[in-house]
């Protein structure tokens, strides 16, 4: 109470407070004060490697698999939903969480493993983003370059509030996803009737099928996304009061995320509907345009192609940021943006490393991206539930948080489940990229 | 989040909502002097047998990227 009053001093003195005039008023300006973190980690999860996942189950299974998308939205929900409530309670990132809770060990395994990951995943950014700019005609000497320079100056300005409306706002483009979806009149309600009701493909499940579905829910679900939102909630100094508007900034951003991949999905089943063949989604975007009425196709392509390079710059941001958040944390470097270049030189220094080599890697000619691609789903299959394992007994962590933060028992039920289906799959996904002739 | 303050003028009570980043820091739980978690027996069985699994998952992992890169002499695809 206190604080509350020393609190109304310091809004009169320095206005830095919002007056608002109702309950009501005050719930929407804290929830919108709040929100952010929960947004970013879910929509940035929606990137180049996911668009080019979602778009290849549409195009190889039609509207088949949209009932996976509505199957993760609840395990996206839980699992960050522990991610925030532990930031908000410790005021500290999940990487010096491992480190303090389980040791130097499991603390630097789980930083070498992330690390390691997040460069694979941002050299498959920077490739989406030299695909997508030479689809509209930039090369990528000058695009990709251009793109890490403006990365960096996104975070190099000290101020976490610039960043984040910066990339909200990145966020919301991917409305135009809703757009571009519905100028390829889609059928709504097949659409909406695959969503609800699991169908399997014409061919029955198969080996192809089985690997498209472990992609898609390791593209959902990713070991960066606790790492990232558990440090920006605590760069943004959430406090015990506002856990309930984090709750539903994260149910927002991960309903948010699984509408915009069910988007991508009904441009690749436009594909599946029209016999057209892809790799890539800017192959797709120049078939599609040449299917389409000229104008209207024009429009498509150029946004789909602007959309993967958001989709890109999105998960590069958060990406790299959560790798730099995490080494300061395990380190004890200073790791904030709040803090200028010149106070948190290691900070920044890894984030512009991170970007400047995964950039200067895709300008290497005939650099083997499908090896990089299978290693980052592997990589990341064979991370995830363990990273959740830390997590989940973290949660239950008395000593550390007491009985009001710790897990209730119908939370560890369900997080349990989640750990259970994500190992089984994880093993079937280690199985079949490391014995591919298991499943022939 | 949200102060309560009183309007003397004319006796009316106002909200203001402040933002995180503007608002005094709160004591948050902290793991100093706490040490390493306290696992139980089977958790700690259970986290050893992970790690085995971990470093040889990662050992086969990089191999095969090895030999699908060609890195060790053959055609491995």
């Amino acid at each position: 109470m206190s604080t509350t009053i020393q609190e109304i001093h310091k809004t009169e003195n320095t206005n830095k407070g919002v007056r608002v005039r109702s309950g009501w008023q005050r719930n929407v300006v804290a929830f919108l004060m709040a929100f952010g973190p929960g947004l970013i980690v879910m929509e940035a999860d929606n990137d180049a490697g996911a668009v080019s996942t979602y778009m290849q189950a549409g195009g190889q299974y039609g509207l088949h698999l949209l009932w996976t998308l509505l199957l993760l939205m609840p395990i996206c929900y839980f699992t960050q939903e522990m991610v925030a409530r532990l930031g908000i309670a410790t005021g500290k990132g999940h990487a010096a969480m491992i480190y303090e809770r389980f040791g130097k060990w499991w603390g630097r395994f789980s930083l070498i493993d992330l690390l390691a990951v997040n460069f694979l995943t941002l050299i498959t950014e920077f490739a989406a983003i030299s695909l997508a700019m030479s689809g509209l005609g930039v090369s990528p000497v000058i695009s990709v370059p251009l793109a890490a320079v403006a990365l960096i100056a996104l975070v190099a300005s000290g101020s976490y509030r610039r960043w984040e409306r910066i990339v909200v706002c990145l966020c919301l483009l991917d409305l135009a996803w809703f757009v571009t979806a519905a100028l390829l009149h889609p059928q709504w309600h097949d659409a909406l009737h695959n969503a609800i009701v699991p169908s399997i493909p014409k061919g029955g499940i198969t080996g192809d099928l089985v690997f498209l579905v472990i992609g898609i829910v390791g593209t959902t679900i990713a070991p960066w996304q606790l790492f990232f939102q558990q440090s920006c909630v605590a760069e943004k100094r959430l406090r015990f009061s506002d856990l309930k508007w984090a709750r539903l900034d994260t149910l927002i951003g991960a309903v948010f995320t699984v509408c915009v991949a069910g988007a991508m999905m009904l441009v690749g089943a436009f594909a599946y509907n029209h016999g057209i063949a892809f790799t890539d989604p800017a192959q797709l975007a120049e078939a599609i345009a040449k299917v389409l009425p000229a104008r209207t196709g024009t429009f498509v392509h150029h946004a789909l192609l602007l959309l993967m390079v958001n989709a890109a710059v999105l998960g590069t941001t958060a990406i790299s940021l959560a790798s730099s958040w995490a080494y300061g944390e395990v380190v004890g470097w200073e790791h904030s943006m709040h803090k200028k270049i010149t106070e948190a030189p290691g900070f920044y220094g890894v984030y512009a490393a991170c970007i400047f080599a995964a950039a200067g890697i895709v300008l290497i000619p005939r650099l083997p991206l499908q090896l990089v691609i299978v290693s980052v789903q592997v990589f990341a299959g064979l991370m995830l539930p363990s990273a959740i394992i830390f997590l989940q007994l973290l949660l239950n962590d008395r000593a550390l948080l007491g009985d009001e933060w710790v897990n209730k028992p119908w939370n560890n039920w369900i997080n349990w489940t989640i750990v259970g289906v994500l190992f089984a799959l994880s093993i079937v996904l280690a199985a079949q990229v490391l014995l591919p002739s298991l499943f022939r | 989040m949200a102060a309560l303050a009183t309007n003397h003028k004319n006796n009316e009570t106002e909200l203001y909502v402040i933002h995180p980043l503007d608002d005094v820091q709160e004591q948050k739980r902290s793991s100093e002097g706490l040490g390493l978690i306290e696992l139980s027996p089977t958790v700690r069985w259970s986290l050893r047998v992970l790690r085995v699994y971990l470093i040889a998952m990662t050992g086969v992992l990089l191999y095969r990227v090895g030999e699908v890169a060609q890195l060790f002499g053959h055609h491995a695809r």
